[in-house]
């Protein structure tokens, strides 16, 4: 039978469905919507009552909403003085540079973790992993130390550098549970078909590992995003990036501007993950985990 | 048009062990159809990734018609492989998958449709170009898969296991198919399977591999009929072995002389083979002429095209295929009389001397 011979027999049979026509709904759909809007609440909820604090002027306790709503803190946001668009250039091409750097450096690494098995791997492994095991201030503060001899201190490269011993692992991570599933045969095909090597991994290898790139990548750039103590130690006062303004804000009790600063910093990061969710479930999942549904 | 010359290839993955293919010598003529054929491990695969140029050897060499491609890279030897997994790439059509190799070549877009179309047709599956591999099936893919090898014109074709997917009746349109491309293009072609019956139906010749070693190079009639060892000759099928002694035309066993003029060796110890259905049941009525023995029934299973008896033969057990008749005159216990034609009998030196 072929496939499509498979399809059209499933629709013959599709409206076979036990009928249960009498309030359109059937007990299953409307647990599942129950699940799905709680979730969804779950998530969302948190952000109202900071959405209010961005457009508030006064806002005092038994108070539901604010007394007197205002622009103040996107005035704030959007003039120079505050230096929000700077830190939104520097955190993005610092999360950006982190991200090429790593996925480039993992996929090399998870190939030869997830395909070879060769001495010293576990060593290797557990220094991957090492620099999340250990609290970031500790490893920032060694850091720091190395890259004032290499004058690596208060530059954005050194930000990068210190921001990709985080996203490494997880990207080197991601990309050995790809190639651990990865069969070289139809590198080898392709080979005797002709392909050297740069075609062979441009037509094989890198659409067969595309979607565990795409989650490497995201990992990468939203660990990058959101570091903060690590920025501090390298560069503080020096390289701005978002997180760091947010969290003087934070420091500072303007809560409207701290709310505000809060929605621009989490835009990207919801942007980011809704153009790359279909990588994460569904038929390319590139992380079994997640489930294939 | 290729002569395809393996010269004591070798390779061997650790260094100070056992390696995986030894010395191996083997000549394969402007287009043949050579089975390596043994179990899983013993080599084959190996082989067949170094004539494609994907595993260096660690000695030996080969030649494509008398000259050594060893320092020829694998995309440009023109030797290309079918594996049985991993057929065609998921990501791209079917016509992408034949069109393959000429799009690596940078061929302009018009001769690549062109000359995917007419593959396909070769293949029979026209109007499939534009089809993802998921729609076909496997029988289908595999003939895909053939078109994109083939597509080059290649000097050498290597396929892994070409019927082993299939059912029954796949198999034998699948066989018909490839053995009529490959008298057409006269492609010399090279396949590795652990499955005797499909190196016999396919192959002009059969290199039978153990461990690394090759054992004998032949075509399938010899296999059957001149196995040159026990463990050949069991890979074959054959259960049915008497030791003993040569001497002129004469082998003489523990239950009796047979007249033997089919041998491997002159004289001295040996072993007898000889298939289950070369075996005959004989009227036991009358005195036994010449290699005739009378054997006891142990058991037998009918099998409705034929019947199949396991035999005491003097303390020697012995396997006999008959027409499905005899299962009807002789039961379990009974005495049957078995006649060993001459010309049947096949013997050979015992292993290690």
């Amino acid at each position: 039978m072929t496939a499509q011979d498979v399809r059209s027999s499933l629709r013959r049979k599709a409206p076979r469905r036990p009928a249960r026509r009498g309030i359109g709904i059937s007990v299953a759909d409307f647990l599942r919507w129950a699940a799905l809007t709680l979730l969804v609440l779950w998530l969302l909820l948190p952000f109202v009552p900071i959405v209010i604090w961005s457009f508030s002027f006064r806002w005092t306790f038994p108070d539901l909403l604010p007394e007197t709503w205002s622009l103040r803190a996107w005035g704030y946001i959007a003039s120079p003085t505050s230096q929000v668009a700077s830190a939104i250039w520097d955190s993005a091409r610092i999360a950006l540079s982190v991200t090429v750097l790593s996925v480039l450096i993992a996929i090399p690494a998870g190939r030869a973790l997830g395909m070879y098995r060769f001495p010293g791997k576990g060593l290797i492994e557990f220094l991957i992993l090492a620099p999340n095991i250990v609290p970031s201030l500790t490893v920032a503060l060694g850091i720091q130390v190395l890259f004032i001899r290499y004058g690596l201190d208060n530059t954005a490269a050194g930000v990068v550098l210190v921001h990709l011993v985080a996203s490494m692992s997880y990207a080197v991570l991601v990309m050995a549970g790809v190639f651990a599933n990865y069969d070289p045969e139809a590198e080898e095909v392709a080979r005797t078909l002709g392909a050297n090597r740069f075609q062979t991994f441009r037509h094989v290898t890198l659409p067969a590992i595309f979607p565990g790139i795409v989650v490497a990548s995201l990992f990468s750039f939203l660990i990058s995003w959101d570091q903060y103590v690590s920025t501090i130690i390298v560069a503080g006062g020096f390289v701005k990036t978002l997180s760091v303004l947010v969290v003087a804000a934070a420091g500072s009790g303007d809560r409207a501007i701290t709310a505000a600063l809060c929605i621009v910093f989490v835009a990207p990061a919801i942007l980011v993950l809704i153009v790359t969710a279909r990588y994460l479930t569904g038929e390319n999942a590139a992380v079994g985990g997640f489930g294939r549904s | 048009m290729t002569k395809l010359q393996l010269t004591e290839l070798t390779q061997t993955y650790d260094r100070g062990k056992r390696p995986s293919v030894d010395a191996l010598s083997l000549t394969v003529e402007t287009g043949r159809i050579c089975a390596l054929l043994g179990p899983s491990g013993c080599g084959k695969t190996t082989t067949m990734k170094m004539i494609a140029g994907i595993l260096k050897p660690t000695g030996g060499d080969i030649l494509f018609d008398g000259v050594s491609v060893l320092s020829v890279r694998a995309e440009r030897r023109g030797a290309v492989m079918v594996f049985q997994n991993h057929l065609l790439f998921p990501y791209m059509s079917v016509g992408d998958n034949v069109g393959f190799a000429l799009k690596m070549q940078g061929q302009p877009r018009a001769t690549i449709r062109a000359r995917v179309d007419e593959m396909l047709e070769m293949v029979q599956l026209p109007g499939h170009a534009n089809s993802r591999p998921r729609q076909l099936s496997g029988g289908q893919q595999q003939r895909v898969a053939l078109a994109r090898a083939l597509i080059t014109n290649p000097k050498v074709l290597l396929l892994d296991e070409p019927l082993s997917n299939l059912d029954a009746h796949l198999r034998d349109e699948m066989r018909n198919l490839i053995l009529r491309i490959q008298r057409q293009l006269a492609i010399t072609t090279v396949f590795v399977t652990h499955d005797q019956e499909e190196a016999v139906v396919l192959a002009d010749h059969i290199a039978l591999m153990f461990d690394g070693i090759l054992q004998q190079h032949a075509t399938p009639e010899q296999f059957y009929e001149c196995p040159v060892s026990e463990r050949v000759s069991r890979f074959f099928g054959n259960p049915n072995f008497l030791p003993g002694r040569l001497s002129g035309n004469r082998f003489e066993t523990p239950v009796g002389t047979f007249d033997a003029p089919r041998s491997a060796m002159v004289q001295g110890p040996g072993l007898l083979s000889i298939r289950p259905e070369a075996i005959r049941v004989v009227p036991g009525n009358v005195q036994p002429a010449a290699n005739e023995r009378d054997a006891r029934v142990l058991s037998h299973i009918y099998v409705g095209t034929h019947a199949r008896y396991t035999v005491d033969i003097g303390g020697h057990v012995l396997e006999v295929v008959t027409d499905p008749e005899a299962a009807r005159s002789y039961g379990d216990g009974d005495i049957v009389r078995l006649r060993f034609p001459p010309e049947k009998i096949w013997i050979m030196a015992t292993q290690g001397s």
